[in-house]
């Protein structure tokens, strides 16, 4: 299997004006086709900073990315509009993350719009069918984000994200302000999704539980670096890191 | 805005006053030439028709050249109201537009605005306008809009500025950059309706504010010049005359103050209603 | 023994927008915890969780009706006047909320915030309150309370506003402690400390306490008993372990499955 997605040495500075702080500090890694990597870490290690590195929505200070062989931080034009096509993002916060003031199925459609990927009538049907993919129904494209529930709302982010039928998907925490049962629903969608459109996730988390169902590899991140990368029955079994014993053993244990 | 907003103002008592208040004086300022009874410039009798105090044939009493005080605050309202509403229109669209690019280019172009702004904000409004009226001598109502709207723009760029830069850090703004969206396409569909309410309270705070600089304009013989009568020069016209033919300054002053007062009100309760809009969300 | 809460037919009503008729949010729920005793309150949102915990503390929104009868100590809640709720409020039924930032007033310093609670329940003297402030706030584990205490809320971390918050409920004693979701807000690895912290306490000082939450793993580490909370009634009330074990409902069924291991079936 070849990696579709290559980091070396990628480097992020946050706020470069008030001092020099380190988001990310040197990270390398590889996520492979189809694959789900997950990477993990405490609040403030820098995984929300690569994340919006790779995607080109924070500026990259030094080091290199890779996406289906070329060079991501290069592109430019019509080159970086292809590869936003084809690497989508969901974010945490489902009430942050949709534009209150647009009807669900105009939420859905921007990307369709902005890449002309379909003409009007099309589009119309297309967003129907995204928004019954992700368990939603049709006729919610004429409702507001304001009236659905925290779980809902992450499925029209999710159905916004495959308008443009990426290969490639960034899930920012997308479960993590959810509740158990909402969460593991998402889940499986997201599970089943992969499956039938070949999708590879970089899955972001702080809760090592909930990486357990879903992940290939996971990656250990603490201070800005990768510290501990493993499959994840590897990592579960014998982890390596401090981090990621810290990870481990705030898992409630449950006296089963 | 947004819809619920609308309802929202419109279901407050005061704010459904203040609106009846300014809409009637457009309406009125839009039909001056119907509904006046006299020409406001016509002079039928210097001598014989000077001063007269309020009557069924004047409602309104007439000036010192025999010309009836209603058609003149009628006709006034067109112009006084004509030009503010002009003004700020002009300010609004000048502050948003700069407001929203610098904060969606950002870099030097920011800078540039922001400081521009900075400077511009700390001198006073009506000394400069005076200033650049008595360089350019009297100008035409024209020419009043551009001055008195070029001068306002200000308060709107920061506030349009700082809710920009806000909602760019949102998740639905960065949700729509990793779409590909352009920055024209997020400031038009994203960032515009989410600052048009703000847009909306300063646009109703530049009429309050532009109404009265007019009238003082006009008022100090440097703004609409007679014969042409806004509610500014007609209040100079009474002032001599303060004592004996009180009509001249009370109607006027009742304008100006019952059109700026309703523009408060409604931006108050704009206020109030965007805040409901926003806690509902 | 008598119990310290007791709550009996408990209903409560969301009224209807504009003439719409109102919503149940709680349906009948009646359940008795005991001096001492650790309860879990499990359920998804929208389950009714919130609302429960805010009737037993007489905080419901104005938009919220509550009928029915909450005993505490001997006391019916819902017919006691405001002053007599207010005082057990903080001194014997005290409450830590899910978001420490916004529990906490911006622009007092979270010293003075603790100290506010003793004062609310009597005591004049303003040194004598912050000393007892530092005091409970170092035991709560706030690294250099003294220093801390002088901070404003948005100088400290999410799990250092939670313990003072926890500092705040626990400074007068209480003979209840309930735990809106305590940890919701805050990263796994502080979670596990406020949860190791709440139980420590609990046991420390034999209050009782109510654990409100979404996640069974948190209520199966920290409560002997859980209720299972679904669509405004009470589906299941079980000591944990049976629950665990043996869920009947299938809300429960749902909420265990949700937490349960990988590779290991019911």
């Amino acid at each position: 299997m070849s990696a579709l997605l290559e980091l070396r040495d990628v480097v992020v500075d946050y706020a470069p004006h008030n001092g020099r702080a380190r988001a990310v500090d040197g990270v390398s890694l590889d996520v492979a086709h189809g694959e789900t990597l997950a990477l993990v870490g405490e609040s403030g290690s820098g995984k929300t900073s690569l994340a919006r590195a790779i995607l080109r929505l924070v500026r990259t200070a030094s080091g290199t990315i890779r996406f289906d062989g070329a060079d991501v931080l290069a592109l430019s034009g019509s080159g970086l509009r292809q590869f936003r096509r084809r690497a989508q993002v969901v974010f945490q916060d489902p009430k942050a993350s949709l534009d209150p003031r647009m009807r669900v199925g105009d939420v859905v459609r921007e990307g369709i719009d902005i890449h002309a990927l379909a003409p009007r009538s099309e589009a119309d049907r297309r967003v129907e069918r995204l928004l019954q993919e992700v368990g939603l129904s049709a006729a919610d494209a004429e409702r507001f984000p304001h009236e659905f529930s925290g779980g809902e709302r992450q499925r029209i982010a999710i159905a916004r994200a495959l308008a443009v039928e990426p290969e490639f998907l960034v899930l920012d925490e997308a479960v993590s302000a959810l509740d158990v049962l909402v969460r593991q629903q998402v889940l499986d969608l997201l599970a089943s999704l992969q499956a039938a459109r070949a999708l590879t996730y970089l899955f972001i988390a702080h809760d090592l539980a909930v990486v357990e169902r879903i992940a290939t590899r996971v990656a250990v991140m603490q201070h800005g670096r990768i510290v501990e990368c493993a499959a994840t029955a590897t990592l579960f079994a014998a982890p390596s890191s401090g981090a990621a014993q810290a990870l481990l053993a705030a898992i409630p244990r449950i006296p089963w | 805005m947004a819809a619920s907003t609308w309802h929202r103002l419109m279901d407050d008592r005061t704010a459904r006053a203040a609106v009846g208040v300014l809409g009637t004086a457009a309406l009125v300022a839009v039909l001056a030439r119907w509904i006046s009874p006299y020409d406001p410039t016509l002079q039928p009798d210097p001598v014989a028709l000077r001063l007269l105090a309020p009557s069924w044939q004047h409602p309104f009493g007439t000036d010192p050249f025999s010309r009836d005080v209603l058609s003149r605050v009628l006709h006034g309202a067109r112009v006084s109201l004509g030009v503010a509403v002009g003004a700020m229109l002009l300010s609004v669209t000048l502050g948003t537009a700069l407001g929203a690019v610098a904060a969606v280019v950002g870099g030097w172009v920011d800078t540039a605005v922001s400081g521009l702004v900075d400077v511009l904000i700390a001198m006073p409004r009506l000394l400069v306008v005076i200033t650049l009226v008595a360089t350019f001598g009297t100008l035409s109502p024209w020419w009043l809009v551009v001055l008195i709207g070029g001068s306002g723009w200000l308060t709107t760029a920061r506030i349009v500025r700082a809710e920009c830069r806000d909602h760019l850090q949102r998740e639905y703004v960065l949700a729509a950059r990793a779409l590909g969206a352009t920055h024209w396409r997020i400031v038009w569909h994203h960032l515009l309706p989410a600052v048009a309410p703000q847009v909306a309270v300063t646009a109703v705070l530049a009429l309050a504010a532009v109404i009265p600089l007019e009238a003082a304009l006009s008022f100090v013989g440097l703004g609409i010049q007679p014969p042409l009568p806004s509610w500014g020069n007609i209040l100079l016209d009474g002032t001599d005359y303060l004592t004996s033919a009180w009509w001249l300054v009370v109607f006027p002053l009742v304008a100006v103050t019952m059109t700026v007062g309703a523009a408060l009100v409604l931006a108050d309760r704009l206020r109030v209603a965007i805040a409901g809009e926003d806690r509902d969300q | 023994m008598n119990p310290l809460l007791s709550v009996e037919g408990l209903h409560v009503d969301a009224a209807g927008a504009r003439g719409a008729a109102p919503r149940p949010v709680l349906r009948d729920v009646s359940f008795a915890l005991q001096p001492g005793a650790t309860v879990g309150l499990l359920g998804a949102s929208g389950s009714g969780k919130t609302s429960l915990a805010l009737a037993v503390l007489g905080l419901l929104p104005p938009a919220l009706t509550a009928r029915g009868r909450v005993f505490f100590e001997g006391l019916e809640l819902l017919a006691a006047s405001r002053g007599a709720r207010r005082l057990l409020r903080g001194r014997r039924l005290s409450m830590v909320f899910q978001e420490p930032l916004t529990a906490l007033n911006p622009r007092m310093r979270v010293g003075a915030q603790v100290a506010e609670v003793a004062r609310a329940h009597g005591e004049r003297e303003s040194r004598r309150a912050m000393r007892d402030a530092v005091v409970m706030m170092a035991r709560v584990g706030l690294a250099e309370a003294d220093v801390q205490a002088y901070r404003f809320p948005h100088e400290l971390s999410g799990g250092e506003r939670q313990r003072v918050l926890i500092a705040m409920a626990l400074l007068l004693d209480p003979a209840l402690l309930i735990a809106d979701e305590p940890t919701s807000a805050l990263d796994v690895t502080v979670q596990a400390q406020v949860l190791a912290l709440l139980r420590a306490q609990q046991r420390e000082r034999g209050m009782a306490l109510l654990l409100v939450s979404h996640d069974l793993g948190v209520i199966a580490t920290t409560c002997e008993r859980t209720l299972v909370l679904h669509d405004g009634s009470i589906v299941e009330d079980v000591p944990t372990r049976q629950l665990l074990a043996a869920p009947e409902h299938s809300q429960a069924r749902a909420l265990v499955a949700a937490v349960r291991p990988v590779g290991r079936s019911a």
